[in-house]
């Protein structure tokens, strides 16, 4: 991969084509995990680190155990387990070294395993054929594109919260769709975004 | 629980996706189409069950330990039979829907079922709340992607009725696009949960204390 | 001793065996889809490539996915695959070139997971008559060229721009 093909890769993933906001994936702890900027920003760095480390797990046992093996049907469920164990690991590891982020993330940790964004990186790494490092590339930025996403998302929440008058109705949930929706809309704007 | 009331909680009173709030990220991706909308729907609905009953069958020997890492492996055995299964004789839809149906793996509403309810009722049971459940999903997803449909492309049934043109009830030039971006479906889901919220809210009013007392 | 044993094997077992099964279980379904999936993808490749150059039969040539069509034993130009990454994962394109390597003859999409009713729109045949005809790299008429992008779907039109103009460059190639 040249050097302008992986910027393009990596300019798409966090702005044009953002996870969260475009593609979405990665809703559910998008819309769970951003009342507040601190917990968003940690969980977008889990995400992220999670994205890129499956990124590159994935990629090396489909190149080199399942493909050779001619078990491609088999991809998407060597993917979840290989998520799954590498959040146990992440969630093991951030309890002896990091406790206090541990803490903070608590519960949404084991979450990832089941955030689209993680899975749906890693399968989209195969369909685009992308090589070792497009994947990570991919990974990586996909996760950083979901970060800013949600300390966007995550300000405006805190300041919805203050100041802003809805119908009673939208109160929690539909708010805070529909604010994702106008962000979304804003992200629209970088699809003629383009490297040559 | 009887049968019939675990049915119906799945259709309206527990809702996956407007009252549990599940799913979402398909919910609102794909829903751009009615064929997009059942078949999304229906595909979701026979994994659930199938997975339900398998779980059902195993909760007594599925260690609580392992148990999540149980369910994932069954629930994507089930995504890939399926997943396969489509590209094989429904190609049309495979492609349409593309990276969401392996992505069904990671639903939440599959996953959140297993745990809730197929690890701790009979086989009967959770193969009702599956159907239950897959068919209120079912509902709202082609809900939205008919709404969806008719404002931003002025047709019903693109993809699978009249040659999978659809038929046009709106001359092209007025049907706003901006409603099968994404931004439309955010907002789509949106505003169908604000209804149901508006209508619980109304409900509690009208029926004063007794609905808190409950 | 032998309660903690059986406490850390028995998970360990009955996750292997479920494991196990499903695979077994994937196995079987494998073998019965995996022939017509590879049917229909040699068939719709065969009606891409018909579609975009006519010919009797289609040749490799020393460069891949470069297809030499040919009619009564004479090359009448090009057929090429190319696979640019659209908005939902990559686009299975072909792209017909006539003999003298620059014309393109037309454009045929053997596979896409693009959004329906945005980026499929991109298999509207008005839409790929855009590129008939073409005789320099294709560009999209926002970025300075003739080709207008599908509403609503830049990143798709983008990405069949760059698999034409990626088969336009492999043709080059060809001696």
């Amino acid at each position: 991969m040249s050097f302008s093909a992986i910027l393009s890769v990596a300019l798409g993933a966090i702005l044009a084509e953002n996870f969260v906001l475009v593609k979405f994936l990665g809703i559910c702890p998008f819309v769970g995990v951003s009342k507040k900027v601190d917990t968003a920003l940690g969980m977008g760095a889990a995400v992220t680190a999670v994205m890129a480390i499956a990124s590159l797990f994935c990629w090396l046992i489909n190149a080199y155990v399942l493909v050779p093996l001619n078990l491609e049907f088999m991809q998407t469920i060597a993917y979840i387990l290989i998520i799954a164990s590498l959040v146990q690991f992440i969630e093991m590891f951030l309890q002896k070294v990091m406790p206090g982020l541990y803490l903070a993330l608590g519960i949404y940790l084991p979450l990832i395993t089941t955030n689209c964004a993680v899975l749906g990186v890693v399968l989209l790494n195969t369909q685009n054929d992308y090589n070792l490092l497009g994947s990570v590339i991919y990974g990586l930025t996909g996760g950083l594109g979901f970060t800013l996403a949600i300390i966007i998302f995550a300000s405006l929440r805190e300041r919805l919260d203050l100041t802003a008058d809805y119908p009673e109705a939208f109160e929690g949930f539909p708010i805070a769709l529909v604010t994702a929706g106008l962000l979304s809309l804003a992200f629209m704007g970088f699809s003629g975004l383009k490297i040559n | 629980m009887t049968v019939k009331k675990t049915f119906l909680q799945g259709l309206l009173a527990n809702n996956p996706v407007l009252v549990q709030l599940l799913g979402m990220c398909s919910t609102m991706a794909i829903s751009t189409s009615l064929f997009n909308g059942v078949g999304m729907g229906v595909s979701v609905l026979i994994i659930l069950t199938c997975s339900n009953v398998v779980i059902a069958l195993l909760r007594k020997i599925i260690p609580s330990k392992v148990r999540i890492a149980c369910f994932i492996v069954v629930i994507t055995g089930f995504v890939t039979m399926v997943d396969l299964i489509l590209k094989a004789f429904v190609p049309a839809l495979s492609s349409s829907l593309g990276v969401f149906i392996p992505l069904i793996a990671v639903n939440c509403i599959i996953l959140g079922r297993a745990e809730a309810f197929a690890a701790k009722n009979t086989v009967l049971l959770s193969a009702v709340d599956g159907v239950g459940q897959g068919l209120g999903y079912t509902l709202v997803l082609t809900l939205i992607s008919v709404v969806r449909e008719f404002l931003g492309n002025g047709t019903f049934g693109g993809g699978i009725l009249n040659g999978g043109e659809g038929f046009r009830l709106l001359p092209s030039e007025y049907p706003a696009l901006l409603v099968v971006l994404p931004f439309g479906g955010f907002l789509a889901l949106g505003s169908l949960i604000a209804l149901v919220q508006y209508i619980q809210k109304r409900k509690t009013r009208n029926n004063g204390g007794e609905a808190i007392a409950k | 001793m032998d309660k903690k044993k059986s406490g850390l094997f028995k998970p360990v077992i009955v996750l292997g065996l479920i494991s196990l099964i499903t695979a077994g279980a994937l196995g079987c379904v494998n073998s019965v889809t995996q022939k017509p999936i590879a049917e229909l993808t040699e068939h719709s490749r065969d009606n891409a490539m018909r579609e975009v150059l006519p010919a009797d039969s289609y040749v490799e040539t020393s460069v891949s996915g470069v297809y030499s069509a040919v009619v009564g034993g004479e090359s009448v130009g090009y057929v090429v695959e190319t696979a640019p990454n659209g908005f939902g994962g990559a686009i299975n394109l072909v792209t017909g070139i006539d003999v003298d390597k620059i014309t393109v003859t037309g454009v045929a999409i053997i596979s896409m997971t693009e959004t329906a009713n945005l980026g499929t729109n991109a298999d509207k045949p008005e839409w790929r008559a855009q590129f008939a005809g073409l005789s320099q790299s294709a560009a999209l008429s926002k970025d300075g060229g003739t080709i207008d992008a599908l509403t609503g779907a830049t990143i798709t039109s983008r990405a069949i721009v760059d698999g034409v103009n990626g088969a336009l460059r492999l043709v080059g190639e060809v001696s």
